[in-house]
Order: structure tokens, then sequence, then C-alpha cells
């Protein structure tokens, strides 16, 4: 994991683990939102492996991605596409010629370190889904963790899922900070002494271990702090699965999350990415936007 | 209230309130939270693996039982609003189903919220009120519904109970 100090810019990421549950829409509007209120905002577009966050724009693909910092040694600043709207630019991943595992640790590293640097208000990051340890690091990167669920079992499970996984690799890195790695490792390799069957059941061991591994994981779980939001809601039963899912986090898995609120469900949204037109400018007042906008007061203030 | 509240933050924690909470999220959140850990949500049925049954009673019991105690922070409050229920229920010296209704009443409490709130059939609330005892279940169902019932109402459970099934069980005797 990578820690970064100096804060310039305050950075939100939109994780979740599943795809087609509408992060690009959802990141594209908060930062619409923010733009239009005058702050200056940069989305940058992380699914390496395929990322659209510009065609939630309106915009066609990118002619300069992030393959030009790793490739080319562009700067940053460089690679920002102008969107049309006023305060918005895009950084996209769209990592053609690099495999996504080819990138160094080092290189992250920079790239993390430019991200924090950047001439912006807000750096909104756009991760893909799956739980790649790329993914997870962008995630920890970010000052506000903000994870995207729709009324579905299936992207709850995978919301868990990542979530697990994202703690899991904090909480492991922070473990090794404090020289407990062998530790660790010596707890897993002989897990089947411990019946220690899956990672909870580690972590919870190792609470009970050592006063110095419980004080680690303590004040890791303090730390970790996720922002749940319900998109496409059609019910005021689904928007209680919000509250359930911020139970379930907290009472099964210990982590501080927050529900921020949902947006309700609108067909328009997909009629505007085929009209080309982001759907926050062709229909600012509709109920979805003021979802949108409520949200975005409560990451702001909340 | 503020200092004494503090004492209670770990209910409140467990009913997932910030120590400001009032009396109305208390009991909503109570209701959401009891529902979500005895029934079948979505957000539960996906973490199914990573929680034994064992865990999940414990949740509720723990739920149960900070929702008794942040009750007690309310109770003058509660009463300070109305003083006739007051000292209605400080003339009572048995409690009894009509009893429970005329308190209700008083509160302006309506029979149906207090059926969804609790998850008791409005059917058995009826027969409560009612003093109806033929009509109701078995002791150990009858004695649930009545706890709930009274709780909904901040009425101290326990007593109320004691009276109802006392009273339950010698009409059941007398149907015999």
């Amino acid at each position: 994991m990578i820690v970064l100090e100096n804060k310039s810019c305050e950075i939100w990421a939109v994780g979740g683990g599943k795809g087609g549950i509408g992060k690009s829409f959802i990141i594209s509007s908060i930062g619409i939102t923010l733009a239009r209120q005058g702050k200056k905002v940069i989305l940058v577009d992380a699914d390496l492996g395929g990322a659209n966050l510009h065609t939630f724009l309106g915009l066609g693909r990118p002619k300069v991605t992030l393959t030009d910092f790793f490739d080319k040694k562009s700067t940053l600043p460089e690679l920002i596409t102008e969107t049309g709207i006023p305060n918005l630019g895009l950084l996209t991943g769209a990592l053609n010629s690099l495999s996504i595992d080819s990138i160094k640790h080092a290189q992250k590293r920079k790239l993390f370190h430019h991200i924090k640097d950047l001439d912006a208000d807000f750096v909104l990051i756009d991760l893909g889904a799956g739980t790649h340890f790329n993914t997870l690091d962008s995630f920890l990167l970010a000052d506000k963790m903000v994870a995207v669920i729709v009324p579905e079992m299936i992207s709850i499970e995978n919301m868990y899922f990542f979530l697990k996984n994202v703690f899991f690799r904090k909480l492991m890195a922070a473990l090794a900070e404090e020289g407990l790695k062998d530790m660790v490792t010596t707890v897993w390799n002989n897990r089947h002494e411990h019946s220690i069957e899956n990672r909870s059941q580690l972590i919870k061991f190792l609470q009970g271990e050592s006063e110095q591994c419980a004080a680690v994981i303590n004040r890791e779980l303090a730390q970790f702090t996720i922002h749940l939001l319900l998109n496409k809601s059609r019910s005021g039963q689904d928007i209680t699965v919000g509250n359930a899912a911020k139970s379930v986090c907290k009472k099964y898995f210990d982590f501080d999350a927050r529900y921020i609120g949902h947006v309700d469900y609108d067909e328009m949204v997909s009629n505007s990415i085929n009209k080309r037109q982001p759907y926050l400018l062709s229909y600012p007042t509709s109920k979805s936007a003021r979802d949108i906008e409520k949200i975005v007061k409560v990451l702001l203030h909340g | 209230m503020s200092s004494d509240r503090q004492e209670f933050r770990k209910y409140f924690d467990v009913l997932e309130l910030s120590t400001d909470a009032t009396l109305r999220e208390i009991k909503e959140s109570y209701n959401f939270l009891k529902g979500l850990y005895s029934g079948e949500s979505i957000a539960t049925m996906s973490a199914e693996g990573d929680i034994s049954p064992e865990k999940r009673a414990e949740i509720l019991e723990q739920v149960e039982e900070a929702y008794t105690k942040v009750l007690v922070l309310f109770k003058g409050e509660i009463l300070e609003q109305d003083q006739s229920v007051l000292d209605y229920i400080a003339g009572i010296e048995q409690f009894d189903g009509q009893t429970m209704q005329v308190i209700r009443e008083k509160m302006g409490v309506q029979l149906p919220d207090v059926s969804k709130a609790t998850r008791v059939l409005l059917q058995h609330l009826e027969n409560i009120e009612a003093d109806n005892y033929a009509a109701l279940p078995v002791p150990v169902y009858t004695r649930g519904f009545v706890a709930a019932y009274a709780k909904h109402l901040l009425l101290d459970a326990d007593r109320v109970t004691r009276d109802f099934m006392k009273r339950f069980a010698v009409a059941r005797q007398d149907n015999l």
C-alpha cells in the first residue's frame, strides 16, 4: 500500500466490485455537480481494462491516456482532456499497449504522487470492476471511499467481498509496517491447527494473539470508513437496502460504513449516453439529479 | 441528559444511532434492525457465509438489550409530555388489555401502527385489548405479544406481562 502526504486536492474513489451498477454514471454526475458549484474537478478513469468514463460526458475516446504517462513520460496535466464543461477535466486510463500487471510498484507510486499534486479541488477516481490489487490500492489512496451498490443480491455480495479485500490489503500493509508480517505468515501457514478457514477468522485470531496485533487491527478498523451509495432504486423497499447493507457492514465486519443516500433509477440515463449528452446537463431538475446533489452535499459536509 | 447519554453510548452504537437520537428514531432503528436480523434480507443473505446463526442471535439480543436500556432515558420525557397518561398509568393497579387500550389511545397511537412496528398480527393485538383470552394463542406466544406491545407503549413490560398472564391463566383455567 502506498501512503501519501502533503495533500493538495481531495480524492474520492468510487468502486463496488461489480460491473454495470452505474459507477461511471455516478462519478461523472458527482463531478459535474461539483464543477457546477465552481469547484475544480478532475475525473480519473482508472478502469484500466474498460475505460469509458468519456462516454458519460458525451466525448469520444481521448487521444491521450495514462499510457503516455508511463510510455512517453508525459506529465499528468498534459494528459487532461477538456470536457466542454467548465472546471471539469478528464484523465483516462485506457491502457492499450500496456498490460495492467506490467505497471511496477514504483511507477504506480509515482502516478499516485502526481495525482495528489494535480491542480484541482477534487480528484474523482472511477475504479473498474473486480478486486485486482491496482483497484484496491487506488481505493485506499482516496480520502473518501465510496462503494456503489444496486438493490440486487449479487451486487451486495460483491461489495462485501470487495471491501473485505480492500481492508485485508490495508491491514496486511499496516501489520508489515509494524514488523508483524512473519507472525501473520506463520499463523496463516498453520491455519488448520487454529481452525482458521478465511480471512475474517484470521483477523479474529490475530486480535487474540498479541496485544500489538490487536492494537493495529483496531486502529485500522477505526480508520476504515466506507461511504455506501445505493444506485438504481425503484421503490421505498429498495432504499432500505442501503441501510441494511450499512448495518451488515458494521455488525458482521466491524467496518465503519455510512449510507450516503440513493439515486433513483431513470431510464433517461441510458438515453442520454446514447445521445452523447451528459444526463445531468439534459435533465438537471430530474429526481435522480436531485438525488446526486444531496449525495454531494453529504460527501462534502457529512 | 447529555452526560447520561454518554454512558449509554454503547447502546446507541448498537442501535446505529448518535447519542442525540430522538425517541422516534430509536424506535424506528430498533424495529428496522430487529426485522433485518430476524428476517431475510438481500443484505444479510449476501453475507450468509460470513456469519453463524449464533452470531445472528447474539446481534438480536444486543439490539433488544440496547433498546430496553436506551428507553429508560426517555421515561421521564415521554410522561412529562402528557400528564394525563402519567396520571392514568400511576393509578393502574393491575394491567389488562383494556388499560393498554386506554393508554394507547391517550398517547394517540394507532393499533395498525403498533402491529407494523412490533410485527404482531393486528388480530392478536385486538384480542389483547379486548381481553379476549380464549382467542389468543398459547401462553408462550401471547406473553411475547403482550411484552412487545407494552414495550411499544414504553410501559414496564415485565409488570404488564405478569399482570396480563395472571388473568390469562385464570381465564383459561375456567374454560377447562
